[in-house]
């Protein structure tokens, strides 16, 4: 079953409510879910695997708690950090990311999240990373040269050894 | 004490067509200058009819309105003419959830702007253009002086909603209504207008009422929370207290059901049952069908607003407080 956006557009106590419902549906009917969401919670809360999109194009892959616990794309590092804070003693201070995604009509050549990354550097704009599994769980892949010590990112060794 | 900058006394509004619907009963809010409050609640609950009931956006003809509200001395309810066109916009202004509706498609954004400074202000058409212009730049548009003459499907979502907010605040009002301004948009864009917001409230001083379903996004920017429910506040308070100790079983409800990292592998706590139809409101307390803690008393008889220092409560059997519990 895919489901678009499923539960986006209720109020919180009826989206508990759906929620709910399809976590039984998919047990009584051994349904697969494809599930299509830009709420963070509600993916973490509902899927076994994540898959991050931007711009066309997929950027990580990977079981839920990798992708929430160890995520290795700097997008998806930054739309984590973008969930509002629930502690009014410590708000969110600074915006992870500054800009809107840039026109898929014309979208810039090389990583496609170059233009808003806090981690880009000339190679990204040479070479499109390619979605590789990442060390110790292939089943966890990300495009990014930051996880590929050979892609000649200078911030790509540290970023293995961290 | 200096008089609050808004107050709504016992505001109540109806809307009269084929069925009578009770959108707000016996409303009552009270916002000190440079406060902000969030005011939370679910579709239906009257978040959004509060704040165009503010700016009188009602049709006359359908609406009941009663009670009281005062703007900044003004008296609202007797507003007309020009004196109603001036506190639009100029006392009080107002950001809408879809700027790509709130604008005009067949102006651009600059012209748009110049034009509502020079509505409120006896200025120039170029000195008009600048300060629209410095509006851009303050709300952080890169390039504002090409996105001046860019028309509205030209920006992307998080664009235009900075130039909303632009547009919102160029002739300086005392009062921000902001109604879902975030909902539409991106996580990524989400907290960068919300982090805008905030700044810019602290930079002219100005109150703010934000109205969301989204409680991490109240949390962000308000001081205070009102919690609505069925046309009523249920529970208001400073924001801290209202996230961390709910008296009012629908806030607790709604904290509840939001959707956690914790939650992962089990059934969600949600509030049983629908909002109650608005034509058609219970004789007692409007949540109490939908209420775990509900007696034969909630049934019947309508809770009164109590107040308690910062804080008040309309229920009949609050939860226990943070210093009840301990």
């Amino acid at each position: 079953m895919i489901l678009d956006e499923a539960v986006a557009a209720l109020d919180k106590s009826v989206q508990a409510q759906v929620l709910n419902l399809l976590q039984e549906l998919k047990a009584e009917r051994q349904l697969t879910y494809l599930f299509i969401s830009h709420d963070l919670h509600v993916v973490h809360y509902i899927s076994d695997y994540v898959m991050v999109m931007y711009l066309g194009q997929v950027v990580e892959t990977g079981p839920v708690e990798r992708i929430y616990g160890q995520a290795a794309h700097p997008y998806t590092r930054a739309l984590l950090s973008a969930v509002p804070s629930m502690d009014p003693d410590n708000r969110t201070q600074a915006s992870p990311l500054a800009g809107d995604p840039p026109n898929p009509i014309n979208p810039p050549g090389g990583c496609r999240f170059r233009d808003r990354c806090p981690h880009a550097h000339p190679v990204c704009e040479a070479r499109t990373p390619a979605l590789i599994g990442l060390a110790g769980e292939p089943t966890h892949q990300a495009a990014c040269h930051l996880n590929d010590p050979a892609s000649g990112h200078p911030g790509a060794l540290l970023e293995t050894q961290a | 004490m200096t008089p609050p900058l808004v107050s709504l006394q016992d505001l109540s509004v109806q809307f009269c067509g084929n069925r009578k619907a009770s959108a707000l009963n016996a409303v009552n809010i009270e916002l000190g200058a440079g406060e902000v409050l969030g005011l939370l609640g679910e579709s239906g609950s009257g978040k959004s009819v509060t704040l165009r009931t503010l700016l009188r956006l009602h049709p006359e003809r359908t609406t009941q309105i009663q009670g009281k509200i005062e703007v900044d001395g003004q008296d609202v309810l007797a507003l007309k003419g020009r004196a109603l066109d001036l506190y639009r916009g100029g006392t009080v202004s107002m950001v809408f959830q879809e700027p790509g509706l709130a604008f005009d498609p067949v102006y651009t954004i600059g012209q748009q702007i110049t034009e509502a400074i020079r509505a409120h202000e006896a200025i120039g058409e170029g000195a008009a253009r600048a300060q629209a212009l410095h509006m851009l730049e303050r709300v952080q548009i890169p390039q504002a002086r090409r996105r001046f003459d860019a028309y509205p499907h030209e920006l992307s979502g998080g664009m235009r909603q900075r130039a909303m907010i632009a547009l919102a605040l160029a002739c300086k009002p005392k009062l921000l209504l902001a109604d879902e301004p975030t909902t539409a948009l991106d996580a990524t864009v989400q907290i960068q207008i919300l982090l805008l917001l905030r700044e810019l409230q602290r930079e002219t001083g100005m109150s703010v009422i934000f109205v969301t379903h989204d409680i991490g996004a109240a949390v962000e920017v308000a001081d205070r929370i009102a919690v609505m429910y069925a046309g009523r506040i249920v529970e208001q308070g400073p924001v801290g207290e209202i996230v961390r100790a709910p008296r009012h079983p629908y806030t607790a409800g709604l904290l509840a059901a939001t959707v956690g990292t914790e939650h992962r592998g089990q059934p969600l706590k949600a509030v049983p049952g629908a909002p109650p139809d608005l034509a058609a409101l219970p004789p007692g307390c409007s949540f109490a069908p939908r209420c775990s803690q509900a007696s034969e008393r909630c049934r019947h008889e309508l809770p009164p607003h109590d107040t308690r220092g910062s804080r008040t409560l309309a229920c009949w059997h609050p939860m226990p407080g943070l210093a009840e519990a301990a």
